[in-house]
């Protein structure tokens, strides 16, 4: 019976593996933005300029993952000192709290494309839930390296002072916008 | 409220009156205690800067903890009836164990030249509690170091781009010269460890702080060192307490000005 058991998971092991197509990051095409108030007087927008992660993506079983892992320590917002300045213990605290990561726990779909990606944002080592709203979600061959390539467009909204994020407010605005334009290369 | 609260003018002005009015209060417990006055003060200051919020628990919070906690170890120490030497050597094995726990997560995963200046903040730090202890029983020299190396590490933390770490040393530096202001007007008014500890281990924290966790170069750190030494030129007895003050506190100050000018100097043009 034990071996029945065994032989039959491995059967179905390999098919699962098949349909859930395994794709990593392309950090040179992905790079999590952000947008914040500055002052009240504008909105001020950021990025990120080293990411990797991994996700996985199978529309035809609606299944579908996400891990992203940013180095804090890549924030440009154009400016140096002001960089500098997000870096320090003020804002993103880099030296203390290298990584800025998101794991996705759950995902909805909208017919077979992904809705939205259900998931655990951790900033300063502070881990709440978050619901990214996905925008777009496109696959095909790259026209220059022939790989297959999905990419989408994800975004929400957080409260920074809810990861203990709280210098400036609320001068400088709690409420920011988080976007996600990943792009990954099928794993051969 | 809110606003009022989060001024500068307000948070510099709030541990220094809570500051004066509890080293007040404390003076007819026999003066011993009125360097307590300060931490008061700063408990206030943190209070403004960073509320009760010590989720997450970073190395700026943990550095708060280590000010309260140090003012409670130097409380026990300012009898004057324990032994000088030994003394100096709890305080500082004291200090490398609040160090180590401060930056324990750098600790165990930098290496190189982070690892440098982590090792000369531990030396530094422990070199201020070392050096402001020899002042315990000068409150002028001792209130003269305190005001001027709190106030130095501040704004040259600030410089160093981290306004948070900064501010919290200068509720320090304001809530250390409500309390020199007493000395002043009180000849028998003592300041001893419970002022001298928390002081010279929360500015070396918030010091390798600003260098570590953002980018105060390590010569203003070199040149703050020198403060307590400023307040310890020898004046003439006769001198008037105003008099000496000023001459101590100057000489401080003009310590402490040069190693913000050195950060001055070392970073780009700020402002944005």
């Amino acid at each position: 019976m034990k071996k029945a058991v065994i032989v039959a998971a491995m059967s179905v092991l390999p098919v699962s593996a098949a349909m859930a197509e395994n794709y990593t990051v392309d950090p040179g095409h992905t790079y999590p933005s952000f947008t914040i108030n500055h002052l009240g007087f504008s909105t001020m927008s950021g990025k990120f300029d080293a990411t990797t992660g991994a996700f996985t993506y199978d529309p035809a079983g609606k299944s579908a993952s996400v891990e992203v892992t940013i180095d804090a320590s890549s924030i440009d917002t154009g400016h140096d000192k002001r960089d500098d300045h997000l870096r320090s213990p003020d804002f993103l605290n880099v030296a203390e709290f290298p990584e800025i990561t998101f794991n996705s726990t759950n995902v909805t779909w909208n017919g077979e494309a992904p809705a939205s990606i259900d998931g655990d944002l951790t900033i300063l080592g502070v881990t709440k839930p978050v619901s990214l709203a996905v925008t777009g979600m496109n696959c095909g061959e790259h026209p220059f390296n022939q790989k297959w390539t999905c990419g989408f467009d994800a975004n929400t909204s957080i409260k920074r002072s809810d990861f203990g994020v709280n210098y400036g407010l609320p001068a400088i605005g709690d409420e920011m916008t988080l976007n996600f334009e990943v792009e990954g290369q099928r794993d051969e | 409220m809110q606003d009022i609260l989060s001024r500068p003018e307000v948070q510099g002005a709030l541990p220094f009156v809570v500051a004066l009015v509890v080293g007040l209060l404390l003076k007819p417990t026999g003066a011993v205690w009125s360097g307590a006055g300060m931490i008061a003060g700063f408990i206030m200051g943190v209070l403004l800067v960073n509320g009760l919020q010590f989720e997450p628990m970073t190395a700026a919070r943990k550095t708060i903890v280590c000010g309260v906690a140090a003012a409670v170890i130097g409380a026990f120490f300012s009898s004057g009836k324990k032994a000088g030497k030994l003394v100096v050597v709890l305080l500082i094995a004291v200090s490398i164990a609040a160090y180590a726990w401060v930056f324990w997560t750098l600790l165990k995963r930098v290496e190189g030249g982070k690892m440098i200046m982590l090792v000369g903040g531990g030396v530094y730090t422990c070199w201020l509690v070392a050096a402001l202890h020899g002042l315990r029983k000068e409150p002028l020299q001792a209130g003269a170091a305190c005001v001027a190396l709190a106030a130095g590490s501040g704004i040259a933390v600030i410089l160093g781009t981290s306004a948070l770490l900064g501010q919290l040393a200068l509720t320090v530096a304001a809530a250390s010269g409500a309390i020199l202001l007493l000395a002043l007007i009180w000849s028998d008014l003592r300041i001893e460890p419970v002022m001298t500890y928390p002081v010279a281990l929360i500015s070396g924290l918030l010091g390798t702080g600003g260098m570590v966790l953002a980018k105060l170069p390590w010569i203003a750190l070199l040149i703050l060192a020198f403060v307590p030494l400023a307040a310890r030129i020898p004046l003439p007895d006769g001198y008037p307490r105003i008099l000496k003050v000023i001459l101590w506190t100057g000489a401080a100050v003009v310590v402490a000005a040069l190693a913000i000018l050195s950060v001055w100097l070392l970073m780009e043009e700020s402002g944005y």
